[in-house]
């Protein structure tokens, strides 16, 4: 019972600290949630993304759509998006102190083969500059991920390969895994779980790890890969050398 | 009732809902009770603020820097415009979640929004160094600043960072410095447009 409660209360604590965010900046454009997954038919086709302006003056925003595109190195946006995703409304001028909510809903095939992700832009638009001045505008951004899966089949990831790399920035020696994801549906590895250890040269274990899939997300982030993609991740926690070898599992858990 | 007073409101009214979904499990003895719930990421952007710089500043979820004509030209019509007339932005980040953050620029140079084509002793735009990182609330610089000197064509940077360091930004700083330059500038309006776009690191 006591773990339960433990949950309970960590759970709510952690619900009030997130909401905390909000209170913390007044005068501010909330966007909730950042991360959106959809499905080609049935009940899932659509989601709503909302967005608070807490500001004392109106927030004109617009929302646009990019393709991502999967790589090895993660993803990136692309084209705009052919007319897959109907965003309505797609422009609003939100009054202060409330909130408007966009309804993204799938439109594309509803028999959709392989996973589609997609970079929605919230963009503050430009405002009109009064006649006669010179000025510097400066507008802030927020993208949202939406993903739809495939109508048949989820991710299958797995670990295809492991290295030792330096960090780009520290130097120190870091882990970084290669994640296959077999499955026609985009899949998160902070959905699971990862082990990581290192082996020195002597076969001697130097370093061991778990990360739940709260770690992943704290450390690496939501770690998306792609359909039919393999991607590349550097696991940014110091390893003890940079001589050995690491061993990495992935448990996928109860998707 | 403020926006502070009914974000408080809100945030009881989501607790009490992530309570209402608990599972009771009255099949178990011992009386367990288990809670779940899910705190989704969110991203919270702040309206930009004019931290320092001689300019008139319009703040807001678009912040509008106006040069006065005669911080831009003298009376012969020579560049006046330089360092001196620096602006440091700023504007409230904060996320619970690890985020890559961008920034792209339209002109790439504080340029005059007719598109007349100067003559030769002349100019139309002004280039300038741009400054941009995330900062936590002591002002400590959190991950590292780009810094460059735009080119007169539009530039994008783009940056990530781990949920540690997302989760300690209060606020993204901008730091805009003009370069001076001996020129007698085209008559009319200079405009440029700064975008700082912020996603979740995927």
């Amino acid at each position: 019972m006591r773990k339960s409660l433990k949950v309970a209360v960590r759970t709510l604590v952690s619900a009030l600290c997130i909401l905390g965010l909000a209170v913390n900046a007044a005068s501010a454009m909330t966007v909730q949630p950042v991360v959106v997954d959809l499905k080609p038919n049935g009940g899932k086709m659509s989601a709503t993304i909302s967005v608070q302006n807490t500001a004392t003056t109106p927030l004109p925003v617009e929302l646009t759509a990019k393709v991502l595109e999967f790589t090895e190195d993660g993803a990136k946006p692309t084209v705009p998006d052919p007319g897959d995703l109907l965003i309505f409304p797609p422009q609003a001028l939100i009054p202060p102190g409330q909130t408007q909510t966009f309804r993204i809903q799938w439109v594309g095939d509803p028999e959709l083969k392989q996973s589609k992700s997609y970079y929605v832009t919230v963009a503050q638009l430009p405002v009109k500059l009064p006649a006669g001045q010179s000025a510097i505008q400066i507008l802030y951004n927020f993208q949202v991920l939406v993903s739809v899966a495939a109508t048949t089949g989820g991710p299958v990831l797995s670990i295809a390969k492991t290295g030792i790399e330096p960090d780009p920035k520290t130097k120190k020696p870091e882990a970084v895994i290669w994640v296959q994801n077999t499955g026609p549906s985009y899949g998160y590895l902070s959905h699971g779980k990862l082990d990581l250890s290192e082996i020195d040269a002597g076969g001697k274990s130097v370093f061991d790890k778990s990360l739940s899939p709260q770690d992943i997300q704290q450390t690496i982030g939501f770690g998306v890969i792609g359909p039919d993609t393999t991607r590349k991740i550097l696991v940014p926690i110091p390893l003890p050398s940079g001589q050995g070898q690491i061993k990495a599992t992935f448990d996928a858990g109860n998707p | 009732m403020n926006a502070i007073a009914k974000i408080l409101i809100a945030a009881v009214a989501v607790s009490a809902a992530a309570a209402s979904s608990a599972d009771a499990t009255p099949s178990v003895p011992g009386d367990q009770i288990t809670v779940k719930g899910n705190a989704p990421a969110i991203c919270v952007l702040g309206e930009w603020a004019l931290k320092s710089g001689s300019a008139s500043f319009s703040p807001g979820s678009t912040g509008v820097a106006t040069f006065t004509s005669d911080q831009l030209t003298g009376t012969d019509g020579v560049s006046v415009l330089g360092p001196a007339n620096a602006l440091d932005f700023h504007a409230p980040l904060v996320c619970n979640t690890a985020i890559s953050w961008s920034f792209s620029t339209t002109n790439g140079a504080f340029r005059l929004t007719s598109g007349a084509v100067p003559p030769s002793g002349f100019a139309n735009q002004w280039l300038y160094g741009l400054s941009v990182g995330p900062y936590t609330s002591g002002g400590v610089q959190v991950a590292s600043v780009d810094s460059f000197t735009s080119s007169g064509a539009p530039q994008y940077e783009s940056y990530g960072l781990n949920a540690g360091d997302s989760e300690r930004i209060a606020y993204m700083d901008m730091v805009f410095t003009p370069v001076a330059q001996n020129l007698r500038m085209l008559a009319g309006n200079y405009s440029e447009s700064i975008t700082l776009t912020v996603s979740p690191t995927l």
